[in-house]
Order: C-alpha cells, then structure tokens, then sequence
C-alpha cells in the first residue's frame, strides 16, 4: 500500500492523476503563460508542491479543483517574477485577427479568441469549456462565488461572438 | 459553432514539458526521497521568497508585547505595543494550524479550522482567525471589549496572550471565550473564539497544544486587515422601518405580482410569484426535503417542536453593567410552510433564477405598518429576548427545490418562457408572530421597507 496523504488519497494515485491529466493541466497553464518554457517550470513546481501538501486533500473528487489551483497559482508566481505581460494593444490586433479567418481553421480561431479573451474570462472559459469543470469547481478553483463565475461564463461568451463575428453556442 | 469545440485545437502537451512531469513525479514518488531538481526558475522563485521573508523576519525583529488594562467593571482593553515599527512588507507568508489537543467528543476540521462537534460542525466550539501584525511604535495596537466577566493575561506555549471570558446568559453554543496571543515571528496575530460547550481548562490547553507553521503560501498584506484595525462606524441604514399602509402593496394568498428575477443569463428580468397556500404546523413532517442542520433538535418525544424558552432581558452597557434578565416564559412554536410558484412571463428563458423569503415581523396601527422585534412588541422596558430554541423571523430556514447550481441551492434551475415551477420555503417561529407575519419574496431585507419591496409589496401571511 502506497503511503497515505489526506484521508484518501496515496502518493501513487496523485502521481498517476497528475500522469493522466497532464494535457488538461498544460491547456489549462496555456491560458496564463505562453511560453513552453515558464509552462514546464509551473508544472513541475505544481507536482512538487501538490505531492508536498498532500495532507490538505481530502479525497480525489476533490483533486481536479486541487490541482488546478496548485497550477493557477505557480502560472502567476512565475508571471509576477518576470513581469510577463500582453498589451492591451496586442490583445485587439489579436482579436482583429482572428475576426478575419474562418473555414477550416475555425476550431483554431475559436481557440485563439479564447486566448485573447482578458484573464479574467479567460481562465473560466478553458476550465468550464475546455476542462469540463462545473460552475462550482469553476468557482472553488478561482476563489470566486458561483454566481461570478456564472457572470464571467456569460460576458466571455458575448465577447467571443464579438471577436468571431458568428453564432456561438455552448 | 460551440465553445466547446475549441478543445479540438488545443494544443498536445510537448515532449519537453511531458518529460518535465514525468521526472518530477518519479522523484516524488521514489522511496525515502523527496529531492526536488534545482531549475534557474526554481531557484529564481527561492531567492524571491527570501527576501520576502528577510522583511517577514524584520517585523519580527522588533520586540512585541502584548497588555491588558481593565477599562470599567466589565470592559478590557487589550493592548500589543512595540518598541520600534517596521514597515509592512508587500507579503506574508500565510501559517497553518494543527491542534495538538482535540476535546473528547470534538474533531478538527481542517478545511474551516475549527474545532466542533460532528453534530454541530457550524456551532460551539473553537474557531481560529489570524490577523496581520502591522504597525506598532508610538500608537499601541490595541482592542476593545466590553461584557467580560473573566481576563487573564498569560503566555500559551510561551506566547504572550490573554483569556477572556463574555456574560453569556445561556449555553447555546455562541462563543463565550476568546483567546489571543501573539504570532510575531510569523506577522500574526491567532485569536480562538471559543463556544460556551468548551470548558475554559480545555480552551487552554487547545490553545497551549496548538501547532502553528509557515506555509508557503504569499499573501498580498494590501488585502489584509490588521488586528486593532478600527472599522469605520456603520452608517446607518436609511432604510424606512415604517410607512402608511396605503405606500406599499398587501398582497393576499393567491394573488400574483411581479418581482425582480435575479438569474444569471438577464440583467432586469421579471418573475411573476404567487404564494399558493400557507400550512401551520406543530411538527416538521412537511420537509419532504430534510431538516436543516439549525432545526436538529426542536423536536420533542412526542414528534412535536418543542416550547421555546423566552429570556426577556434588560440590557447593560457593558462597561459597567451587564444584561439582566428580567423574566422567562415559555413560548409554543410553530412550523410555517409557505408553498409558492414562480412563473416566467417573459420570452426568453431565465436561469439560475435566485429565490428569497424574508419573514418581516409587522405591526399594524393607525393606517401605519411598523417593523418591530419581538422585544418592542413585549414593552415595559424590555430592550431584547432570547429564545433557547430555533425560532427566528428573517431569512427562510427551509427551502426546496435546491439544484447543485448556486450557493445555497436557492435557485431554480430554469424557466422557459411561460413555464412555472413551485418553490416551498419554511420558517419555525413563537406562536405569538404568526399574527404579525409578513412575506418580503423580492430577495430584501426582513426589518426595514426597501426599495424593492415598496415597489413590488410584501404578502400579508398573518395567521388571525
């Protein structure tokens, strides 16, 4: 038996969960910090700190939102250290962009408006749409009530079918 | 096009950070060891943290004392001075508590750091709060209190601190007790509030047990309030507690009028309410829901709510007098079980759509409607009453439906257009308020007429 973290949860089965939702955590860092490089170093920072405070999850339903915080804080040390930021400028001609492609690069485009959405859309859009994340996890993982995390969701959608000029639906 | 879609052009994970993983995770898990590897980020984030605990270490540099000086019969001041002051750094490392000692039958809950009963999580017990340790010099950091019966001042596991113990004219599970001592060579200060079902020997021996750690989790202090922080005082509410009977809308059961519909898809959205039936009850069968955590425990032997003690009491000033209680009674309680629909007249659908029951307590007179308490109702110079049981006015103590959607489950899910959906809510109030009740369904507030239940009216539910 694998020694004991929390009440349920073992040091393998975290490592296997980290193992298995590598992909959603990396989409999910994607939407804080654009180098591969800073993503890495959240990452790897984000398994040392989950396996080293282990003790504080309960169980693993709980571990999705767990996780995700770890990541979501580590994506921000490394932003407020290296003071990486995108201008305001370069977020519209990011949006112009990609108001002007359409066809088969539509999933690209949607994908790229999603990353020119303010950070304060942006991250519960990739954790409701793109991680499957409930408005409640979306909420416990911000630190944000449920009701803003419902307001965000929508304000994010009405600025997508501005940036993409189109219908969009959930 | 879905939002959803979007997945299909998220990128994969790159081998470069994949392997990054994937080394950490096997260190991890590698028996006996727990090295982490040495990146340039990794020691850039150290040496960050360094100097921020430098600053951490320099307020605690500066020696901190902490005094308590009797202010009146049964009021203290307690005071934490420092012989110089330092500036606050920009963060502070949060800290974690571990009990040591736990009271028989209590267990800690680590997730809202208390230390409670299972079968009352929310109630008594011990509950643990840290506020930042700022400032200092020439102004003492200092806290008022007023209705203490007890104070000592003494060190917990050599911290300085101070016990306090408050008039409590009944146990009921409210916090009687506090503890304080000081954290300063972490930047805090730990203060225990402690329910009257703990005894002081076991609140001591909590405090002197309990383990206190450095995390490494950074705080901004911009968002924190220091201890001694003077709160501006309340401005007072404008609110009307009384008006002409002919300035608000009475409706009856059975009538429909419009309210805002606090949902999370429109801004000014209307839902039409209709209260559809009243029911009175001795017992609390009607709860085809459950019983909420605060009602356990008004139910007799015999399956009826039990009476409710009555503590009617003249209040002191705390400082040198404290409250008296002048006499007691006993007080049937009832079960009001208010069944409501919701319908949705607009043409759009509405969801998350918040619902609220604000019982106001009313006294009518002269073509005037009055707010009141239950104090003012009683006269002859009663200033408050206590109860021992669960009645109370105000905020629904019951509802249904509650889907897995909001905060409090207080939401229907959705309305179509045209569609209706029935809401319940339930209160247990003393006998003598069923004569006096008033429904407020516009989301405000149960003593004083706000803007919105002015607008929209309030639902005459007394019981003659």
């Amino acid at each position: 038996m694998g020694e004991k973290g929390g009440e349920d949860v073992t040091k393998d089965e975290l490592g296997a969960l980290i193992l298995q939702s590598q992909r959603q955590l990396y989409v999910t860092a994607r939407a804080i910090l654009k180098s591969d490089a800073d993503i890495a170093d959240a990452m790897q920072e984000t398994v040392a700190k989950a396996f080293g405070k282990l003790w504080t999850l309960r169980n693993d339903a709980h571990a999705k939102t767990w996780l995700t915080r770890i990541l979501i804080n580590e994506c921000y040390t490394i932003i407020r250290k290296r003071g990486r930021t995108v201008s305001l400028e370069a977020m519209g001609e990011r949006a112009e962009e990609i108001a002007q492609t359409d066809g088969p690069q539509d999933y690209a485009a949607l994908y790229r408006a999603i990353g020119a959405l303010p950070e304060a859309l942006r991250l519960p859009v990739t954790l409701y749409y793109l991680q499957d994340f409930s408005v409640r996890e979306v909420a416990k993982t911000l630190h944000i009530t449920e009701g803003a995390a419902a307001k965000r969701l929508a304000r994010a959608r009405e600025k997508l079918r501005d940036m993409l000029g189109k219908e969009i639906s959930e | 096009m879905k939002i959803r879609d979007a997945r299909n052009a998220a990128p994969d994970l790159p081998e470069m950070v994949g392997e990054r993983v994937r080394m950490e995770v096997n260190r991890q898990l590698s028996a006996g060891e727990r090295k982490r590897s040495w990146t340039p980020a990794r020691a850039m984030v150290l040496a960050a943290l360094c100097v921020v605990c430098v600053s951490a270490v320099a307020v605690a540099a500066v020696a901190y004392h902490m005094t308590l000086e009797q202010r009146g019969a049964y009021s203290v001041e307690i005071k934490v001075a420092s012989q110089g002051e330092t500036a606050v750094p920009e963060k502070v490392a949060d800290i974690a508590f571990t009990p040591g000692y736990v009271p028989e039958g209590m267990v800690w809950r680590a997730e809202d750091k208390r230390i409670a009963s299972p079968d009352t999580p929310h109630h008594g017990g011990v509950s643990i709060s840290r506020m930042l340790l700022a400032g200092g010099g020439e102004d003492a950091l200092s806290v008022t209190d007023k209705n203490v019966v007890e104070s000592e001042q003494r060190t917990f596991a050599g911290r300085e601190g101070v016990y306090l113990r408050f008039d409590d004219l009944r146990q009921d599970g409210t916090f009687n007790q506090r503890i304080v001592t000081l954290c300063p060579e972490y930047g805090w200060v730990v203060t225990l509030f402690i329910g009257d079902d703990v005894s002081k020997e076991d609140a001591i021996r909590i405090a002197e047990n309990m383990m206190i750690e450095q995390t490494d989790v950074m705080i901004d202090t911009a968002d924190l309030l220091p201890w001694g922080f003077e709160y501006a005082e309340a401005i007072a509410d404008e609110r009307p507690v009384s008006i002409a009977a002919g300035d608000i809308a009475l409706h009856g059961v059975g009538e429909a009028f419009g309210v805002p519909a606090h949902c999370s898809n429109a801004e000014d959205a209307v839902v039409n309410v209709r209260v559809d039936s009243v029911q009175i009850a001795d017992d609390l069968s009607l709860l085809s829901d459950g019983v909420p955590e605060d009602w356990q425990g008004t139910m007799g032997a015999d399956g009826k709510l039990v009476a409710n003690t009555l503590s009617y009491i003249k209040t002191g000033d705390g400082v040198n007098t404290l409250d008296t209680v002048i006499r007691t009674e006993q007080s049937a309680q009832k079960l009001v079980y208010v069944t409501l629909t919701y319908t949705n007249g607009t043409d759009a659908a509405l969801e998350d759509v918040l619902y609220n029951g604000a019982l106001m307590r009313i006294a009518e007179d002269g073509g005037r409607l009055t707010v009141v308490t239950d104090a003012e109702l009683a006269g002859n110079g009663i200033d408050r009453i206590s109860g021992d049981s669960a009645a109370a006015m105000g905020d629904m103590g019951y509802w249904s439906p509650r889907p897995d959607t909001g905060n409090g489950g207080n939401y229907i899910a959705r309305l179509a257009p045209g569609e209706s959906a029935t809401v319940n809510m339930a209160w247990i109030v003393n006998e003598s308020d069923l004569a006096h009740m008033f429904l407020n369904v516009t989301g405000g507030a149960s003593y004083a007429f706000d803007d919105a239940a002015r607008e929209c009216g309030i639902v005459d539910l007394r019981v003659k």
